[in-house]
């Protein structure tokens, strides 16, 4: 059952990674973030239901709490960007380049 | 029988009956809802169907069965599908945690009254009513139509924002029991202050239930807090769009939410089954518990009838500012005063 | 019975997260990752994890989704016609990218863990009670850093979002 969390864990991060790396959509990119999060909380679970301590659960709160927070700034960002430019994509966002 | 067959029999029993009550206990309220309005309104009300309008939710049933399913073309469609059974599920979810008083005993068989026993259930309670937002919020996008949108995106930041103010009147009280079984919350107030006064939470706590009680109106969208649904401005918000049974769903669920939202209240606030003096013990003892219980209940969704043919509507930005600016700094008061005065955790 | 339970929800989790990456709709998207983390909460309750089950519920399903999915539905974004996407060289580094961390963690670190961890399980269901104690105490600093930290993010958010910014 851990080794299966685990291996869970590990393609539910891939996915999110690969979300990050292909899609160009800001909204998009938020939820491959918080995929690859909600992967690594589930490894942190399995580990600590392996070894029997808390603390791996300790640190699942820690990145739950992190997360909202992110989002929260994350999103506010995202809604002045698109109001202004009119654009989700992160593509498009170049205006300190030349 | 083995005991896991004999406990599973006697759950799925208990599902059936739980199940069976709270539907019949929303076509009632639906029924009394509207009696209730006519004596406000000083005019008769439904009273045509059956002695004194009793079949009238039959009668609203068989209509909603035979009205024509309509998808508009603009729709969503899985997900303006997806949407009632979002809005009604967790609605009757909540009733899995809910005790509904003492154990009694059936054929030699000892029965709790309470389908899941969980020693987390004020948690269960509260994931459940952040997963309600979905089904109302999910029903005023995929509709495709201006008002069910704007009714979605008020009551998705009106549900969101009061779900603050609620969590934080509960965790006094949970912090006063030191449990967030709901069990051992209602234990917690048995017996009494000078042998006459219930030993209940709303007592020490009364800022923290007033505070509840507001929330839980924002919660169910009842007046004054129907915004996501106000008739003079939305039609009727984020169910706009849907007919026949789609929209049986969301009634009943709307129900379903208020019968939950008052045996909470009572559990957390006013004793669950417990009364201010001594009952017999045995299944007669159970009995009496039960119908304290559901007396309680049913006079907290009195209260939510009354409140509504009583207060207007609130605007939209008032309603934010009393939940930020309000309620949840009254929360916190009242969070305050249950630290200072209830007992430290551990110093026994 | 709980393998059973198991082995389902983390095959529907899968799915969920296939879909995420599949659909580029930001809605059908956002509404695969709350099927996502609903199954993660089970697994996590399975795992001997109840209070993280239902944190996952309230705080990620209920808050922080509801959240993306209320300022996707306030911009009524959709999946833009001309579909914002990478250069098909950047594609193809973060396909393998992708590609060579998967390989990583399941040959190199796969055999590593498998040597070390302990995968009997522990089986010990954490109370609400032992986390609360080892949250305020041994864990007392990095919990008051993230209460400063959320409340900076709170104040942040507002300003960021005002109407009035310029």
């Amino acid at each position: 059952m851990i080794f299966l969390a685990l291996l869970l864990g590990l393609l539910l991060f891939v996915l999110g990674l690969a979300v990050v790396m292909l899609r160009r959509s800001a909204i998009l990119l938020f939820l491959g973030i918080e995929l690859m999060l909600n992967a690594a909380n589930l490894t942190f679970v399995a580990f600590s239901s392996a070894n029997g301590a808390l603390d791996g659960q300790i640190a699942v709160i820690f990145t739950i709490a992190i997360a909202s927070a992110e989002v929260g700034v994350g999103l506010a960002i995202f809604i002045v960007l698109f109001r202004r430019f009119k654009t989700q994509s992160v593509d498009d966002l170049r205006i300190l380049r030349w | 029988m083995s005991p896991l067959l004999l406990a599973l029999a006697v759950t799925l029993v208990k599902i059936a009956v739980v199940l069976g009550a709270v539907m019949t206990a929303v076509a009632m309220m639906a029924l009394i809802e509207r009696r209730f309005a006519g004596l406000i309104q000083d005019r008769p009300g439904p009273n045509r169907v059956g002695p004194f309008g009793l079949l009238q939710p039959v009668a609203d049933g068989l209509k909603f069965l035979f009205k024509e399913e309509v998808i508009p073309d603009e729709a969503d469609k899985w997900i303006y599908l997806l949407a009632p059974l979002l809005a009604f599920v967790p609605a009757m979810a909540f009733f899995a945690v809910i005790p509904m008083g003492t154990p009694f005993t059936v054929f030699g068989i000892v029965v709790e009254p309470l389908i899941a026993p969980s020693s987390f259930g004020v948690l269960y309670i509260l994931a459940l009513s952040g997963l309600s937002v979905y089904g109302v919020f999910l029903a005023g996008y995929a509709s495709g139509s201006k008002y069910p949108l704007l009714g979605g995106l008020r009551a998705t930041a009106q549900m969101v924002a009061y779900e603050i103010p609620m969590a934080m009147a509960l965790l006094a009280v949970v912090y006063a029991a030191r449990s967030l079984d709901f069990t051992v919350i209602a234990d917690a107030q048995a017996g009494t202050w000078f042998g006459v006064v219930p030993k209940w939470f709303v007592l020490p706590q009364i800022i923290g239930f007033f505070v509840f009680w507001v929330a839980i109106l924002a919660e169910c969208k009842r007046l004054p807090f129907d915004l996501p649904e106000a008739e003079a401005e939305l039609v009727v918000g984020f169910h706009t769009e849907y007919s026949a049974m789609k929209f049986a769903m969301f009634f009943m669920g709307e129900y379903a939410h208020m019968i939950a939202a008052s045996a909470i209240v009572t559990l957390l606030y006013f004793g669950g089954w417990h009364l201010p003096f001594a009952v017999p013990g045995g299944n007669l003892g159970a009995l009496i518990a039960f119908a304290a219980f559901a007396a309680k209940t049913a006079f907290f969704l009195w209260l939510f009838i009354w409140i509504r043919w009583t207060l207007p509507r609130y605007r939209y930005d008032q309603l934010i500012r009393l939940g930020w600016t309000v309620l949840t700094p009254l929360a916190f008061l009242n969070l305050l005063i249950t630290l200072f005065t209830c007992r430290a955790p551990g110093v026994n | 019975m709980a393998t059973a339970l198991f082995f389902a929800f983390a095959a529907l989790a899968l799915v969920f997260g296939i879909l995420v990456a599949a659909l580029r709709h930001p809605l059908y998207a956002a509404l695969s990752l709350v099927g996502v983390i609903g199954c993660l909460s089970v697994l996590f309750y399975l795992l001997g994890a109840p209070f993280l089950a239902m944190v996952q519920l309230i705080v990620y399903a209920g808050a922080t989704l509801v959240l993306i999915l209320f300022v996707i539905m306030l911009l009524g974004l959709r999946s833009e016609p001309r579909a914002p996407e990478a250069h098909p060289v950047q594609k193809g580094l973060g396909l393998l990218l992708c590609l060579n961390m998967l390989l990583f963690f399941l040959l190199g670190a796969g055999t590593l863990v498998r040597k070390t961890v302990p995968m009997t399980g522990g089986g010990a269901r954490s109370g609400v009670e032992d986390l609360g104690r080892l949250l305020f105490s041994r864990y007392l600093l990095p919990f008051e850093a993230v209460s400063l930290l959320l409340l900076a993010a709170a104040v942040g958010a507002f300003l960021l979002a005002r109407r009035e910014w310029k």
